[in-house]
């Protein structure tokens, strides 16, 4: 869609309106939705509240197709939308009283830290899609444990289901996953390999 | 991949890695590693997707995709379809109202086939396992809070009325359509309303517990014998619970605590400050100490919105003229010294 050289974006930046149709909205929906949500997740420490903004910013980026002028690629300026809405919405609305008083310092080391989420690599983007393949439950207790880092019992208890439960869950997520990324595996399993030969070697 | 060893599976394999099994589970995976050079290699591939999917940054949350696409292009259709009938010029407006009154009929018909067609998906579920009071706005406007473990499911297929289904406890600030009443099915009995705001509680035992902040609701029950369907309309500060044990609606004495979960919201209404220091102890895991009756018996109104211990108990006894000393969590009322 927009594939622009570091130094265009650093140096001379092009100002462009976006060219999009329905379906170049569904596509970016599908690639960048569960990102931007863990992005907005962020800032704000609620899964609802995350995905409202990220909708609020595709929708807005809808209506306002025809008159939006960006000078960056279409995914940083998702992002900053995001990042933006965000920050509003914790300034100016005051959702989380708390959240804004407990974390001012990580807010503004937020604001001023500039890093471009936009660019992703394969292997990333799979996993985040594998993820999202899971089913529902599934993915709640995966993240609870993966990102969350609740023990077995903490989740059984906040999902209201047995300790068993969750350990055949989270099985087969960690096999479904392993099955998705077969492909990438031997790439990083040799990386692993080198690096205990290396050790090897300078034992 | 062998597994000579039933009890090793994937689950336990996961729970492993996961530090979850105690020394003589452990025992068992480490024999089973050694069984073969592929069990091991198994494990170390599940231990690589666990180290790879834990490099994600940002760190990912749970979404429905397919669904939030669903949610977005339904937006989407309802907003262009408001657009297309406001870009038209003055001139076919006029033309419009003319011809729209001699067909109102047909546009009617027009218009309801319409909503068919973009009807969002017929359920609509909001589900709170937060320890935090979770914020929704439904379809319809309203606006919902749940308690922790709460859940509410909301039917958007039925035109002719709104209902939810309701687990555990939530507050409802019903956005006003005198055409679709808004109802809240929560098992043995509901409540129906047209718009207001109240809070439903469904207790342990299965009864509700209604609370009416502003506006007239009804509250319905079918009668166990005769499955006659008892009424009970309840306004503005009333509290009821339908019971399945007395199998009827009974009123109560109004719970100046009942909000307290939604934004910390206390409202007394001529209660006694023996109620008021009990309310507030359980609310705010305070011990209140107080021995005078002459003080425990005075009458005491007032409401508070998100405002903490010492505020409270500093305002109540400005306002009733009596002192009070606090050590750590333990408060203690005494007579004011007075100075005439």
């Amino acid at each position: 869609m927009f594939n622009q050289s570091a130094d265009t974006v650093t140096s001379t930046n092009t100002i462009q309106s976006i060219c999009i149709d329905k379906e170049g909205l569904e596509s970016l929906f599908n690639d960048q939705y569960s990102r931007l949500c863990a992005y907005a997740f962020n800032f704000l420490k609620e899964d609802e509240a995350s995905e409202e903004v990220v909708q609020d910013v595709f929708f807005k980026l809808w209506v306002n197709r025809t008159t939006i002028q960006i000078d960056s690629s279409l995914e940083s300026y998702m992002f900053r939308s995001v990042r933006n809405a965000c920050l509003s919405l914790i300034k100016h609305i005051g959702i989380r009283e708390n959240y804004k008083l407990h974390n001012q310092e990580e807010i503004s080391y937020e604001e001023n830290r500039d890093i471009d989420y936009s660019a992703v690599t394969e292997l990333e983007k799979k996993i985040r899609d594998s993820i999202d393949a899971l089913p529902e439950q599934r993915r709640k207790i995966f993240i609870l444990s993966r990102y969350e880092h609740l023990k077995y019992k903490e989740i059984a208890e906040r999902l209201n289901i047995s300790v068993k439960t969750v350990e055949n869950q989270m099985g087969k997520a960690l096999k479904f996953l392993r099955e998705e990324l077969e492909d990438y595996l031997p790439l990083i399993l040799l990386f692993l390999g080198q690096f205990f030969l290396q050790l090897t070697v300078l034992a | 991949m062998t597994h000579k060893n039933k009890h090793i599976d994937d689950g336990r394999l996961a729970s492993f890695l996961l530090g979850e099994l105690d020394q003589e589970e452990q025992k068992q995976i480490i024999d089973w590693l050694d069984d073969s050079e592929g069990n091991r290699r198994y494990l170390d591939q599940l231990e690589q997707v666990w180290l790879e999917t834990g490099k994600l940054d940002p760190r990912p949350i749970s979404v429905n995709k397919y669904k939030g696409w669903q949610k977005l292009s339904n937006r989407i259709k309802y907003f262009e379809q408001g657009e297309s009938r406001s870009r038209r010029n003055p001139a076919t407006k006029r033309l419009l109202i003319y011809t729209s009154i001699a067909a109102s009929a047909l546009i009617l018909i027009g218009i309801f086939s319409l909503l068919k067609v973009y009807k969002p998906e017929p359920q609509y579920i909001v589900d709170n396992n937060k320890p935090t009071v979770l914020h929704n706005t439904l379809p319809d406007g309203t606006v919902v809070s749940l308690n922790r473990n709460a859940q509410i499911t909301y039917d958007t297929a039925d035109d002719n009325q709104r209902t939810v289904k309701l687990q555990g406890e939530a507050y409802f600030k019903v956005k006003r359509d005198t055409l679709r009443p808004f109802i809240v099915n929560a098992g043995i009995g509901g409540v129906k309303v047209l718009g207001t705001s109240f809070n439903v509680k469904i207790r342990e035992n299965n009864d509700i517990a209604v609370t009416v902040n502003s506006g007239k609701v009804e509250l319905f029950y079918p009668e166990q014998n005769t499955n006659d369907t008892v009424r009970m309309i309840l306004v503005h500060n009333e509290e009821a619970l339908i019971s399945l044990k007395q199998n009827n609606i009974v009123r109560l004495a109004s719970n100046s605590s009942a909000l307290f979960w939604l934004d910390k919201r206390l409202s007394f209404r001529n209660n006694s400050l023996k109620e008021v220091f009990s309310a507030l102890e359980t609310c705010y895991k305070v011990e209140i100490i107080s021995e005078n009756d002459l003080i425990n018996n005075l009458s005491y109104s007032s409401a508070f919105i998100d405002k903490d211990f010492d505020y409270i108990i500093k305002v109540i006894a400005e306002t009733l003229n009596f002192n009070y000393s606090k050590n750590g969590n333990t408060y203690t009322i005494e007579e004011a010294d007075n100075e005439e």
